[in-house]
């Protein structure tokens, strides 16, 4: 019988992705690390989402440690948005969505975003009349420290903490390699810039945990590639958890630790992205594998798939 | 010369009220997409407070004053809580027909309650006489209310500028899932929002029944101040100041110099004009399509 190793795979430990320049001043930016890392970043249990009588989701179940990179796979309309959607409570769901130990499930949209939380969108809903600046420091309202007694009776405090956060969101642009276009309004960017520019809106906070929503959908191939090498240095670097969902097999191929392939709602599979990518199961049902995939998938027991807290460090294998 | 002096402090007059009902009105649209044709009702809630109490028992003018605001303010939270944020999602003129259902409501609650008044407000303390400016006579206290509403329309709009709250109310308005994802509690802004506003068009109300008298009539101001918001933009709080002072000052000359009759057909040719040039107004949010 195939024995499916459930591994997640460990970054590249070899040379680091950016120099200690940039570490250093992503240390500025991922200021507010967890003070435990004992539990799991996001535990999702039974995560159920449902839009009149259309089940979007169901029973979804899906975990994501502390420096790992979750890619959600699955076609149109399988609920990978709504996944994203429902960790950020911008839509009703049922089921427990856990944050760093912490249940968020029943928390307002803002109260996740201030928890740690970061996204980013399909379509970047960025301000076209702002600079690409000004757009990343969006993201930064809930790290404002002055109020308006500030702003009267202590200027002082006020400039250097705006230029604190200048250079948070300037650090940003210099990672994701939009520096030269801070002062450019957003409208005149290609939809590629767009897409890095919301990524970093999404990060300008210093998350915990980022949720990209096809964060390459729309790019070119050296678009592609350079957000290959910005999520490669984020999973090196271990700033922050990651969970992504896209639909560019390469791209998830050669970024992600972990994989959860959805199909109609429901997880189809999850495991490393060659065990996922590469089983049978998974080209029948997404892709339409070819024949020999087909007379393999109908000869594996129809069985659930593993569930995402069976992926430990060491792994385990399951026989099938 | 002392009717250009008549016609710009006496439009200035007029456009600072006009600021702080446009200021309103677009703090509200902002927060809900939904034009608030009740705004004169705002205005004249805490006119009628303060004129009603000033003919009866009178007492410290602060008292009216400070009530008349809070039952606004509060109207107009409790509006937006209980009706407005239902219709979202919904078409927009949902919300619109939401305000003139309001409107309704509030024009029968006065008429309940106040009968057919023509009050008037005294506000102690405000300078008295005339003052003469380049050969013209001009009110002290007009002077006076003119300068009190443009500082107060141009500090609310500093405010929403420059100051922490006031940026959260603009990002709120601008993409309000956006505002989220950056840590702001975009309900409490939205329901701030409207108490602001509300509370904008009662201090314009109680301002207006200085010089005018204190009756049903007054919601025709907040509809007067419709040319100035989209003069100035409709998205736009610097626009709501500019056009409401660009439209009282444009209707001082044309009351001045054509008389009363031209009123409504200049300032509406005035938009027009405008619109032909600046289609999102003076101040407003230009929309590009992306191709």
């Amino acid at each position: 019988m195939a024995v499916v190793a459930l591994r997640r795979e460990e970054p590249d430990r070899g040379k680091s992705a950016v120099d200690a320049s940039m570490a250093s001043r992503l240390d500025e930016v991922f200021d507010n690390p967890l003070r435990t890392t004992d539990v799991e970043l996001l535990t999702i249990r039974d995560l159920t989402v449902r839009f009149g009588g259309l089940t979007a989701l169901s029973a979804v179940n899906i975990d994501v440690g502390h420096h790992d990179l979750v890619s959600i796979i699955g076609p149109n309309g399988a609920g990978k948005t709504t996944t994203l959607n429902a960790i950020c409570q911008l839509i009703k769901c049922t089921g427990e969505i856990h944050f760093a130990g912490r249940r968020i499930d029943r928390l307002a949209a803002w109260r996740i975003a201030a928890a740690g939380i970061g996204r980013s969108f399909q379509d970047p809903p960025l301000i076209d009349h702002y600079t690409v600046l000004e757009n990343v420091l969006c993201g930064a309202h809930q790290r404002l420290r002055y109020g308006m007694l500030h702003q009267v009776f202590w200027p002082p405090r006020v400039r250097r903490f705006e230029a604190r956060m200048a250079r948070r969101a300037m650090t940003l642009l210099d990672f994701v390699g939009l520096a030269d276009q801070a002062g450019k309004d957003a409208g005149s960017l290609s939809f590629g810039a767009r897409k890095l520019v919301d990524i970093a809106r999404a990060m300008v906070s210093g998350p915990r945990l980022l949720l990209l929503d096809e964060p390459s959908s729309g790019l070119d191939e050296a678009e592609r590639h350079s957000l290959r090498a910005i999520l490669l240095a984020l999973r090196q670097e271990k700033r922050v958890g990651i969970l992504t969902v896209d639909h560019h097999m390469d791209l998830v191929r050669s970024t992600a630790t972990h994989v959860v392939a959805l199909q109609a709602g429901e997880v189809l599979m999850a495991g490393s992205p060659a065990e996922v990518l590469d089983s049978a199961r998974f080209r029948v049902a997404i892709v339409g594998g070819s024949r020999a995939d087909e007379k393999l998938a109908a000869e594996l027991p129809n069985e659930p798939p593993p569930s995402d807290n069976d992926t430990g460090d060491g792994g385990r294998e399951e026989e099938l | 010369m002392d009717r250009l002096v008549v016609s710009l402090f006496g439009g200035g007059n007029l456009g600072g009220t006009y600021a702080l009902v446009a200021l309103g009105i677009v703090l509200a649209f902002r927060a809900t997409g939904t034009f608030n044709f009740a705004h004169g009702q705002f205005m004249l809630l805490p006119a009628f407070v303060v004129g009603a109490w000033q003919a009866g028992s009178g007492g410290p003018l602060w008292i009216p004053v400070v009530e008349g605001l809070i039952m606004v303010s509060a109207l107009g939270v409790v509006f937006y809580l209980l009706v407005l944020q239902r219709t979202v999602g919904l078409l927009h003129f949902m919300g619109v027909i939401a305000t003139f259902g309001l409107a309704a409501v509030l024009d029968g609650a006065f008429l309940i309650q106040y009968g057919s008044p023509q009050y008037s407000i005294d506000v102690p303390g405000l300078p008295k006489g005339v003052v003469t400016l380049l050969g013209a006579h001009l009110s002290a206290q007009e002077l006076t209310l003119t300068a009190f509403t443009l500082v107060l329309a141009g500090l609310v709009a500093g405010a929403l500028r420059f100051t922490p709250v006031g940026i959260k109310i603009r990002a709120a308005g601008q993409d309000a899932i956006l505002a989220s994802q950056g840590g702001i509690n975009v309900r409490l802004v939205y329901v701030g929002s409207w108490a602001l506003a509300a509370a904008l068009a009662g201090v314009a109300g109680i301002v207006y029944g200085t010089s005018n008298l204190v009756n049903h009539s007054m919601v025709d101001v907040a509809l007067a101040a419709f040319p100035a918001i989209l003069i100035g933009g409709l998205d736009s709080i610097e626009g709501a100041v500019v056009g409401g002072l660009l439209v009282g000052i444009a209707q001082g000359f044309i009351a001045t110099y054509l008389g009363p009759q031209y009123l409504d057909v200049l300032t509406y040719g005035l938009l027009l004009v405008v619109m032909l040039v600046f289609p999102q107004g003076i101040l407003g949010t230009r929309t590009v399509t992306r191709v």
